[in-house]
């Protein structure tokens, strides 16, 4: 009955924040940050974290509401804006719409790419509206299991997150997930800590002392070193036929229904394990669908379903990734941290406590992702042939502009040129973290969790006084040690079976080859 | 008889011994890090005295790996003077170092001359080396880019600009 009564009053609250939105200012914020949320998703090489990292600057000097309705209108418009280049070029604009390429680049070779433009953005617009949805149910029950948490059981959130969101983006060898996820650790001990306000690392940089700064090191991991790695490649790519037709008609939808939802659930599971991310979702619904589906064999040959299962997915982990962000502070998406990272800027401290500091947050992020959706949907819809005119400016002339953006969102944050440094420096690192096909989210996530992990481990010893058995006998903290455990040993024998699969695939080439 | 080389081996034998390093580095700088008399449960220095564990951990396990599939052959060829001198002239290297420098330099000049010129400086050198397009193009958009950041982000938003 209190479950009943917490939605209730969230429901209302919702509705309360999207009438105060409607207002001239949000509203142009909203349909502003959306088109240009699609217009940087829509360039192959730009990402939806690469999208929030450019604009981020824009929104240092605005009130918290309007900065919420502009970056969250982004963020959507971002993800979805990745389809138009998969359909019409077969090269995902974000990686979030690579799953998209297998059956939006068929239909546009037979003359249907304006009909999968328009089918793949309803779908991302419901899966956005679903996501939406679940996390304004969900998130008050998650918020009253996480005010049970203790320093113990946040030390081993922060552990599990990295750990998860090592084995997930790393693909077939979680090792090297877990290596990049300690370093992102690492670089977090660097700054004064929080108990004894003790410089650690610092090197006698006085700039370090405050730690290293988020929003520079997320610019450059994921801008910088995404400049590079596109720009030193040369692929060359030609629109494929016509955009054609762009609303489908409403009878093709209702077979796609079931689809629908079950990506939508995925996308939503998948958003919120931390650090997994957009394209982890899309991969995993879109592979769900095709062992599920009747049609399944049509998949990959320009399949609407197949279209469906990746857009639907992608933008549901918005609001998956939304739930352990508002609530535990832990975000499930790189672009979530980016999010995070700015609304820190604005005094708001997501985590357990947000629903007593800022009552009125979660009702606000949803309210504005609604509304975002819709502008997304609009934009889409109207400008799905002019879009399509902008995937002919070459990348060489695009991207390049995008460097002095970069340089002022790292400097705009602490106003010092040490900040832009140090988002050469981490572009550097992600550049080669890249070319050595190691995944950057646990890094940044090692980042955020690791002043966490580090303070709530210690104050945890300290109750304890540095007894490890009152630890293991609280339920919610075994239970994350037992996930943790399970992590360690799957991803030990994955990585064993990935390279013996390895090493045999080359024993059997070189055989051939004789 | 030579042990058989597996692809990617030697990066990952390289990876595993300096994040060993760094494991030892980082324990030994945590050691450091006792203060106020406290007891080393909540000295600052005993989360980054676990990591450096970690790192080590994680440095053998791929060490293992590596050596496995003849990491210690395969590092000792990419590390090799020739492999070396392949790898610093091949083009796609010698781009992104160019690229990096390009920035580089672009950060420095913003520090020291006004944030317009220093973009305009920047894009013109950038474009030109990208070949991105015909002189009097690259003239045009360099400015005119240059100028439509400046105007936008320093009176539009009125955001902090170096």
């Amino acid at each position: 009955m209190e479950i009943l009564h917490l939605l209730a009053d969230e429901a209302v609250q919702v509705g309360g924040s999207l009438l105060g939105a409607l207002n001239p200012t949000i509203l142009g914020l909203i349909f502003g940050g959306s088109l240009l949320g699609m217009l940087v998703g829509a360039i192959p090489g730009l990402t939806a974290t690469m999208a929030l990292a450019l604009l981020i600057n824009l929104s240092y000097g605005m009130p918290l509401e309007n900065a919420v309705a502009f970056l969250l209108a982004v963020y959507v418009g971002a993800v979805s804006g990745g389809l138009n280049a998969a359909i019409m070029i077969n090269i995902p604009g974000t990686p979030s719409a690579a799953a998209t390429c297998l059956d939006g680049f068929p239909l546009a070779k037979e003359g249907k790419g304006g009909l999968a433009i328009g089918t793949g953005l309803i779908a991302s617009f419901v899966g956005t509206i679903f996501s939406i949805m679940v996390m304004i149910f969900l998130s008050p029950l998650v918020y009253k299991i996480a005010l049970r948490f203790g320093h113990w059981e946040l030390f081993l959130l922060a552990l599990f997150g990295i750990m998860i969101c090592g084995t997930l983006s790393a693909g077939k060898d979680p090792l090297k997930g877990w290596i990049v996820g300690f370093l992102g650790f690492a670089a977090a001990m660097v700054g004064m800590e929080q108990i004894f306000a003790y410089p650690r690392l610092t090197f006698d940089f006085l700039q370090l002392k405050g730690g290293i700064p988020l929003i520079p090191a997320l610019i450059g991991v994921f801008g910088v070193s995404e400049f590079l790695a596109v720009l030193q490649e040369n692929v060359a790519y030609k629109i494929e036929g016509k955009v054609g037709k762009v609303i489908p008609p409403m009878k093709e939808f209702i077979p796609l229904i079931p689809s629908a939802i079950r990506s939508g659930v995925i996308g939503v599971v998948i958003g919120a394990i931390p650090g997994a991310g957009e394209d982890i979702g899309s991969w995993l619904s879109y592979d769900v669908g095709k062992r599920r589906s009747k049609q399944g064999h049509k998949f990959g040959t320009g399949s609407y379903e197949g279209l469906v299962c990746s857009e639907v997915a992608n933008n549901a982990v918005i609001g998956g990734a939304m739930i352990p962000l508002l609530t535990l502070a832990v975000p499930g998406s790189p672009p979530s941290a980016m999010f995070l990272a700015a609304v820190w800027l604005h005094g708001v401290r997501p985590g357990p406590m947000l629903n007593f500091e800022n009552p009125g947050f979660l009702p606000l992020v949803a309210a504005m992702l609604i509304l975002g959706s819709f502008a997304m949907l609009f934009w889409g819809l109207a400008l799905a042939k002019p879009m399509v005119a902008i995937l002919k400016i070459k990348r060489e002339i695009l991207l390049p502009i995008v460097i002095p953006l970069t340089v002022i969102g790292a400097y705009a944050g602490g106003v010092r040129i040490f900040d832009v440094y140090l988002m050469l420096a981490f572009g550097v690192l992600g550049y080669i973290l890249r070319q050595m096909d190691y995944p950057l989210a646990p890094l940044v996530l090692g980042l955020i969790l690791g002043p966490l992990a580090d303070t709530s481990f210690r104050r945890a010893l300290q109750q304890s006084r540095g007894a490890i058995m009152p630890l293991l006998e609280r339920p919610i903290g075994l239970l994350l040690l037992l996930c943790i455990a399970w992590l360690i040993w799957t991803g030990i024998q994955r990585t064993r079976q990935y390279y013996a699969e390895q090493t045999a695939r080359e024993d059997g080439e070189e055989l051939s080859a004789e | 008889m030579a042990q058989k080389v597996y692809k990617g081996s030697g990066a990952d034998f390289i990876t595993a011994v300096c994040l060993a390093l760094f494991g030892a580095a980082f324990s030994i700088a945590a050691l450091r890090m006792r203060v106020f008399n406290n007891s080393l449960l909540v000295s600052p220095g005993l989360f980054p005295l676990i990591l450096g564990a970690v790192f080590i951990l994680l440095g053998l396990l791929l060490l293992r790996s590596a050596a496995k599939r003849g990491g210690w052959a395969q590092a000792s060829h990419v590390l090799g003077r020739e492999n070396l001198h392949a790898f610093a002239t091949s083009p796609r290297v010698r781009k992104a170092v160019v690229l990096l420098l390009f920035m580089v330099a672009y950060v420095a000049a913003v520090a020291n001359f006004p944030f317009l010129w220093a973009t305009v400086g920047y894009l013109l050198v950038t474009f030109i080396y990208l070949k991105a397009m015909k002189l009097h193009w690259i003239l045009l958009v360099s400015f005119l880019a240059a100028y439509a950041i400046t105007f936008a982000f320093r009176d539009l938003f009125r955001i902090p600009m170096p």
